[in-house]
């Protein structure tokens, strides 16, 4: 039996536009079952192996919260014979997520809401705590990490960059991202999953949650490989253009600083430099040219 | 010395490096080498703002394979060393440059050899790399023709891209069939930056060959030194005066499966249906004999529909440039750093914990915190490296994006 600890981090989304009465009704699913779900799901994680850590993040349309671990709360609950004989440290997790939950909802602010969650700041920071983990890993340890997305709102363009920054780090870091969606298909989200070679699934009935959870974001790497996976749809890697954010097949690259334009411009307006349009054209066209002349 | 400010360090003042250590109560030093190695790791990555970077790079190595490379100084000699910490120094310099490309040129018994042509898939170079630790070093390099095999192609490189040269080197001659001089005025008419790393020691005509191209010269004091010269030689570095701005023509290539009709273009990878065809891509094209590259997926390029297994590569028919848009967004970060964090003591904190990992700030174990400028949280000193070196976004700094 290896004593590898398998951490892993879920990154719930409590955007409360979801559960508004805009989008409610395409839905049979309401908030407190959507978080007893998680919760069990949370449950079933820790009481899978002695070696399972759980770290969960809440967030919503401008704040994170850590819910659990909370080493500050964690004291204060004293595991009590409860009358359903639960398993202590499922009950100690229970009631320190529920408080944590209940003072993250009270804190919620209704502006903004309907533009997304603040989904890259928790992945950040779970990526923040993740460094640390490893930089206190011992030598001869072998620990692996994880982080679950459920995500419940649109993915919001702004945070593009520094998603995808997130994600890079990820990959490189060897921290699997895995994505469950319940709105539309969310693009980054797909592209995160496919890069770090997680699993990304779009939820096709939300009263279904907990199975879907429970067969897919369970188990590691090594288990996956038994299971029946969603078969994986080809990504989209086709950029927008910075001038009509368009996708495009072919386009013009600023050689300064990266910025795809879907047709010949004068200048750049994002570093803002001056080209010569005459040297246009691809680079090895170019150099033949040079040649010849 | 002719023309360079800072001299050998015996030629220098005096200087009382160790007044800067000082003990603490009991006696021990670590808390003032702790202190140094963060100033200087922090420094390190501190980015200069307002520089045009030249993003995109030609660059060939030129590793020297001559007898001086079988010395034992460096773990288990410096050919095996320095072929190592390459292999790293090419997955770092594709990180960091997606679409730069990269060659690779020995030099031993005064002649020069190409092991690979400029090109852009890290994985096919550092196999021929691999394939180097079992030849045998000998004779002496030649610089002079190195720099001649490389000019004759980043010559034609075009004006937009930065070319380079890197010079690894164990050598502390070369020999040469002309006059070297002369070939290193060449290279700076052509804009080509040279730059070195000496295992052994510093040598006038490596130093004067990145002087006038305006390269880096550096000499390794041990293997970790020699690994941190490559990190920076793998971040662009700043553009030389003359450079030019161009708008590259690039395809953005889809995955699919090949198929007959094509309104069914984005099937699935996995399924297989009638229509799908198996067949040969480009890049494993010319490995003959091999079943590898035949497959029913890939890249299809845009223009010509010649099929890649793997981007980033130029389309062997267009000679189109090929990537995907996470390709380019990894180098984003070059073009918009984040500030860097400033000290602040622990009584100024509102919270007791780092805003990225949580960590409670304990009074002895964390001396230095660290305030976003922008967003005013704190920061633990691991994180402030974190976000700065690895993931360069700054969680609390989000929140203001979307906001705006």
């Amino acid at each position: 039996m290896s004593s590898s600890v398998k951490h892993l981090v879920v990154i719930i989304d409590l955007n409360p536009y979801y559960w508004s009465d805009k989008i409610a009704s395409s839905t049979t699913l309401n908030f407190k079952q959507y978080l007893n779900i998680i919760i069990q799901f949370c449950n079933a994680y820790i009481a899978f192996d002695i070696n399972h850590r759980l770290i969960i993040i809440g967030c919503s349309n401008n704040e994170t919260h850590f819910l659990y671990p909370d080493p500050t709360n964690e004291s204060i609950i004293i595991p009590t014979v409860t009358k359903t004989n639960m398993f202590e440290q499922l009950f100690v997790v229970d009631r320190v997520v529920e408080n944590n939950l209940k003072q993250f909802i009270e804190d919620l602010s209704p502006m903004n809401t309907s533009s997304g969650s603040m989904i890259t700041m928790a992945l950040t920071q779970a990526l923040c705590y993740i460094n640390r983990l490893i930089r206190e890993t011992l030598a001869g340890e072998k620990n692996s990490f994880r982080i679950l997305i459920i995500q419940t709102t649109n993915d919001t363009s702004k945070q593009y960059m520094n998603f995808m920054n997130a994600v890079f780090t990820s990959e490189k870091i060897n921290v699997p991202i895995d994505g469950c969606i319940l709105n539309n298909d969310s693009s980054l989200l797909q592209q995160a999953c496919d890069l770090t070679s997680g699993i990304y699934l779009r939820v096709p009935d939300p009263n279904g949650l907990l199975q879907y959870l429970l067969w897919l974001y369970l188990t590691d790497k090594e288990v996956r490989k038994m299971l029946a996976l969603p078969t994986k749809v080809a990504v989209d890697y086709r950029p927008a253009c910075f001038c009509h954010h368009k996708l495009i097949d072919t386009g013009y690259v600023c050689s300064v600083c990266l910025s795809i334009y879907c047709d010949n411009a004068s200048t750049c307006s994002t570093c803002r430099s001056a080209f010569d349009i005459t040297n246009t054209s691809n680079g090895a066209n170019d150099s033949s040219k040079r040649q010849a002349r | 010395m002719d023309d360079n400010d800072d001299q050998y360090r015996w030629e220098s003042g005096y200087e009382r490096t160790w007044e800067v250590i000082q003990e603490d109560e009991s006696g021990s030093i670590r808390a003032t080498v702790n202190a140094i190695n963060q100033k200087n790791r922090r420094k390190e990555l501190a980015q200069l703002p307002n520089v045009r970077l030249g993003m995109m790079r030609h660059l060939y190595v030129v590793l020297d394979l001559s007898d001086a490379m079988k010395d034992q100084d460096l773990r288990p000699n410096r050919l095996f060393c320095s072929i190592e910490l390459l292999k790293e120094f090419i997955f770092l310099y594709f990180d960091s440059n997606p679409i730069s490309q990269i060659g690779i040129i020995i030099t031993r018994k005064k002649r020069v050899e190409k092991i690979s042509e400029l090109a852009g898939n890290p994985r096919s170079h550092v196999a021929l790399l691999e394939q180097l630790k079992y030849q045998e070093c000998e004779g002496e390099a030649s610089i002079q023709n190195a720099l001649d095999m490389g000019l004759q192609t980043l010559k034609h490189m075009p004006k937009y891209s930065s070319r380079e040269m890197l010079f690894v080197l164990g050598c502390l001659t070369t020999c040469d069939p002309g006059n070297i001089l002369q070939t290193i005025k060449t290279c700076k008419e052509n804009e080509i930056r040279c730059s070195v790393i000496s295992l052994s020691a510093e040598v006038r005509i490596f130093r004067k060959l990145c002087i006038d191209t305006k390269g880096l010269f550096h000499v390794i004091t041990d293997s970790t030194h020699f690994q941190e010269l490559l990190q920076i030689h793998s971040r662009p570095l700043p553009a030389l005066d003359k450079f030019e701005s161009s708008l590259v023509r690039m395809g953005f290539p889809k995955y699919r499966t090949y198929t007959t009709s094509n309104a069914n273009i984005s099937s699935t990878t996995t399924s297989s249906t009638k229509h799908e065809k198996a067949s040969m891509c480009m890049c494993h094209l010319e490995q003959r004999g091999g079943t590898n590259g035949f497959s029913i997926g890939g890249y299809f390029c845009p223009t010509c529909e010649s099929k890649y297994c793997e981007l980033p590569t130029e389309c062997s028919v267009c000679h189109l440039t090929l990537v995907s848009a996470p390709h380019l967004a990894r180098s984003y970060h070059f073009l918009f750093p984040i500030e860097q964090f400033i000290e602040a003591s622990m009584d100024k904190s509102e919270s007791n914990k780092c805003f990225g990992c949580q960590h409670i700030f304990d009074e002895q174990k964390h001396k230095n915190i660290f305030q976003c400028t922008n967003c005013k949280n704190f920061f633990c000193f691991e994180c402030d490296l974190f976000i700065h070196g690895t993931i360069f976004t700054c969680p609390g700094c989000i929140r203001y994006g979307q906001l705006k």
